[in-house]
């Protein structure tokens, strides 16, 4: 049979885990997700899309990621926040 | 102007910003001491430390003193120049002084990172002073300002290009989609059902390539492949070779054209890709102008070697790949997995095959090379394998052999609780004492597993199986023509490498040049898409103003010592960038040389080899590297 020991310690660090920091309830309609970070209408095609017009996610808003990918999702929202100004514009000179 | 202003101009006042990088420096280089050696040197006015120069504060300590007269020449001295030389010309710009009277010195790569004790702040002293002596010789420069084509070039078909394609085209640049193979679709059509949405990897690609395809800004050249290329951001020029595809596709697609769907642009094949219709391909060369490249240019899977955990001598040996293809081509029901005819009433999958390999246990390959990285996709889309052999054939029993269980993406970590709740039997292996899978004789299981499992403290557990599947990883595509073609960096992984994985995630060092997808590191679908989108807004920002500027750093040709030996032109190693002009000087027609700035790197050959010291590179002048030595003697 295997015997556990005890060890002291000086300092035990705790690796904290991720929680969503903003619930859109109240503020827009904008949907979550069971896990409650915000809802990606099509995760895997266009990960930053919401199911709300104009509206877009980036980052750990739409789940727990690392910096890198983090910022290629913000490249992402950039992408199609300026391509809905684009077409808004023009759907309001048209 | 003042003959005041002039004077003051004159005189250098160089400021020194010496960065800690929170540690990384200070901890092995005295930054007050080196800044206390230097504070004195000719031209210093002032000598800063800083926590982090890279910061805010760190920008607006150098503005101040820009925008109070103190000084008129930067020195930084932190991190390698790649990394934050751009932060720190944009911040000088913004304080309005020309942003090219700026040395950056490297005493972090250079010098922290390599020495320690007083050895680093004695070299790291050496490195600033010869900055200082070239600060005070640079001359302000302007960037060159080059018309750029509102045109992009991807280079692979997969799910990152076909995605890059169509937001490029939504940002109203046109595209040219260049994809090696008959099919769109890449590896992705290889898949069947998607972690964590339950999508059909199908359904995502006819969705994008219908997309594409009927996008009119965009042209789709399937067969064909990028053999050369020429130029520079805003204007490569780029000849694509296209072939008809064998007869075995041709006769495929007669075959699928049965199934025409009038509404859908081509024909999806499963686990081929979505074959677009149209005219049949003949051989052609294509020239195209194009101001970006954009690599999408994909992985390939990891083939197990001969003999890995069976591989190879045994069919009941296969990879993942193969597993999903068959069950989804077999499309089997019953209480027992059937595959090629035969009950599978026990498999077993190890994980990390061909992943995460590690130098002295794992065999490498013939050139020495080992997978050490983490594929990522191939723990979820085992799981999800696992998780559906057991809710449609719960008569089948699933083993796992895995080193560490990675579900990192949202959502997948359903997977793996849902594997516990469906029954599926975990065994966790070290990677020095990997299971073995040998033939069996005389039981009716052709194989069997052995494996020292750490889950039950080391017991040893053996299993008798019908299959065996290996979760093989991805390896980087065969692009080396490409890499060498273009000179593009790779990285320890052998994959194409960002010039920042934070700060630049999509770029290349080549500018104009950029990465979307697995071509970068493994990445799933959805990741794959969104590096993709950050490749085309990069682009958008690059192409959208109509020009681009190019740093200024070229040769340039005094026209009083050039006497027209043309050993420039000779030894310059782009064709083109230096030529010999006729020109008349004192009413004699003389042949002088001349650079097209646009093409030039700044390499610095022509000024190696030029007797008459009659070229030098902007910048990087013969001069000023004489002031760098003397500095460095001096210190």
């Amino acid at each position: 049979m295997r015997v556990w020991g005890s060890i002291a310690f000086i300092l035990v660090v705790l690796s904290l885990g991720m929680v969503p920091d903003w619930n859109p309830v109240g503020t827009c309609s904008v949907s979550i997700d069971d896990d409650a970070f915000i809802k990606s209408a099509m995760p895997k095609i266009a990960p930053t899309l919401t199911d709300m017009e104009g509206v877009f996610v980036a980052g750990v808003a739409a789940g727990p990621k690392d910096i890198v990918d983090t910022i290629a999702e913000a490249g992402a929202a950039a992408m199609e926040a300026s391509i809905y100004l684009k077409e808004f514009k023009r759907e309001k000179a048209a | 102007m003042s003959s005041e202003m002039k004077k003051e101009e004159k005189e250098k006042k160089v400021g020194v910003y010496i960065c800690h990088c929170g540690g990384n420096i200070s901890d092995h280089v005295d930054v007050k001491k080196l800044a206390e050696n230097i504070q004195d040197l000719p031209g210093v006015t002032v000598s800063h430390t800083n926590m982090f120069m890279c910061s805010d504060p760190g920008q607006e300590l150098i503005q101040e003193d820009i925008k109070n007269g103190t000084v008129n020449r930067v020195v930084v001295a932190s991190c390698a120049p790649s990394l934050h030389e751009l932060t720190f010309r944009s911040a000088i710009k913004r304080a309005d002084m020309n942003p090219y009277l700026y040395e950056h010195a490297n005493i972090r790569e250079q010098v922290s990172w390599v020495h320690h004790g007083e050895q680093a702040t004695e070299k790291a002293t050496a490195l600033v002073a010869a900055a200082i002596a070239k600060s005070q010789n640079l001359e302000p420069l302007d960037p060159i300002r080059v018309d750029a084509k509102n045109h992009a070039t991807v280079i692979g078909g997969g799910i990152a290009g076909l995605r890059a394609a169509l937001d490029l085209s939504r940002r109203g640049i046109e595209v040219a989609l260049v994809e090696k193979s008959p099919y769109l679709g890449g590896q992705a059509a290889k898949l069947d059902t998607l972690v964590p949405t339950g999508e059909k990897a199908g359904d995502l690609i006819e969705q994008l390539a219908n997309a594409v395809l009927k996008d009119t800004q965009i042209a789709v050249y399937t067969c064909s492949e990028v053999v050369q290329s020429k130029g520079y951001v805003g204007n490569f020029k780029v000849i694509v070779k296209q072939h008809p595809p064998s007869d075995k596709v041709t006769e495929l697609e007669k075959q699928k054209a049965a199934m025409n769907n009038p509404h859908s642009m081509g024909y999806f094949i499963p686990f081929s890709g979505f074959y677009p219709k149209g005219e049949p391909i003949v051989s052609r060369d294509l020239d195209l102008d194009t101001g970006v490249i954009i690599f999408a240019t994909g992985f390939k899977t990891y083939i197990p070697r001969e003999g890995e955990y069976g591989y190879g001598s045994n069919t009941e040996v296969i990879t993942l790949p193969q597993l999903i293809q068959w069950m989804s081509e077999e499309k089997t029901s019953g209480p027992v997995l059937k595959i090629n005819g035969r009950n599978i009433r026990r498999v077993a999958f190890i994980h990390c095959v061909g992943s995460r390999q590690i130098p002295g246990i794992h065999e490498p390959d013939d050139t020495g090379y080992l997978n050490e990285y983490c594929s990522r996709t191939c723990c979820s889309a085992t799981l999800q394998a696992a998780n559906e052999i057991r809710e449609m054939h719960p008569k089948t029993h699933v083993f796992e052999y895995y080193r560490d269980i990675r579900t990192y993406g949202r959502g997948h970590e359903d997977y793996y609780d849902r594997a516990s709740n469906n029954n599926v039997i975990f065994f966790r292996f070290e990677p020095d004492n990997q299971p073995l899978v040998e033939r069996t004789e005389g039981s009716s299981y052709p194989l069997r597993i052995k494996v020292t499992d750490t889950l039950t403290l080391g017991e040893e557990i053996t299993a008798e199986v019908d299959l065996v599947v290996l979760a093989v990883g991805m390896e980087p595509s065969g692009i080396s023509d490409l890499v060498e073609m273009m000179k593009l960096p790779v990285g320890a992984d052998h994959f194409l490498q960002e010039v920042h994985p934070k700060l630049r995630p999509v770029e290349l060092a080549n500018t104009g040049m950029l990465l979307a997808g697995t071509c970068q590191a493994p990445m799933d679908i959805g990741e794959a898409c969104s590096a993709a989108q950050a490749a085309s807004v990069k682009s958008a920002a690059l192409l959208s103003k109509g020009y681009v500027e190019l740093d200024p750093f070229v040769a340039e040709v005094n026209p009083d010592k050039c006497v027209g030996s043309a050993a420039c032109v000779e030894a310059c190693p782009i064709e083109g960038t230096i030529t010999l002009i006729e020109t008349e000087i004192e009413g004699e027609r003389v042949k002088r040389a001349e650079v097209n700035p646009a093409l030039c790197t700044g390499c610095g050959i022509c000024v190696a080899v030029c007797k008459d010291n009659a070229i030098d590179v902007k910048g990087w002048s013969l001069k000023q590297y004489e002031k760098m030595v003397d500095a460095i003697v001096a210190a």
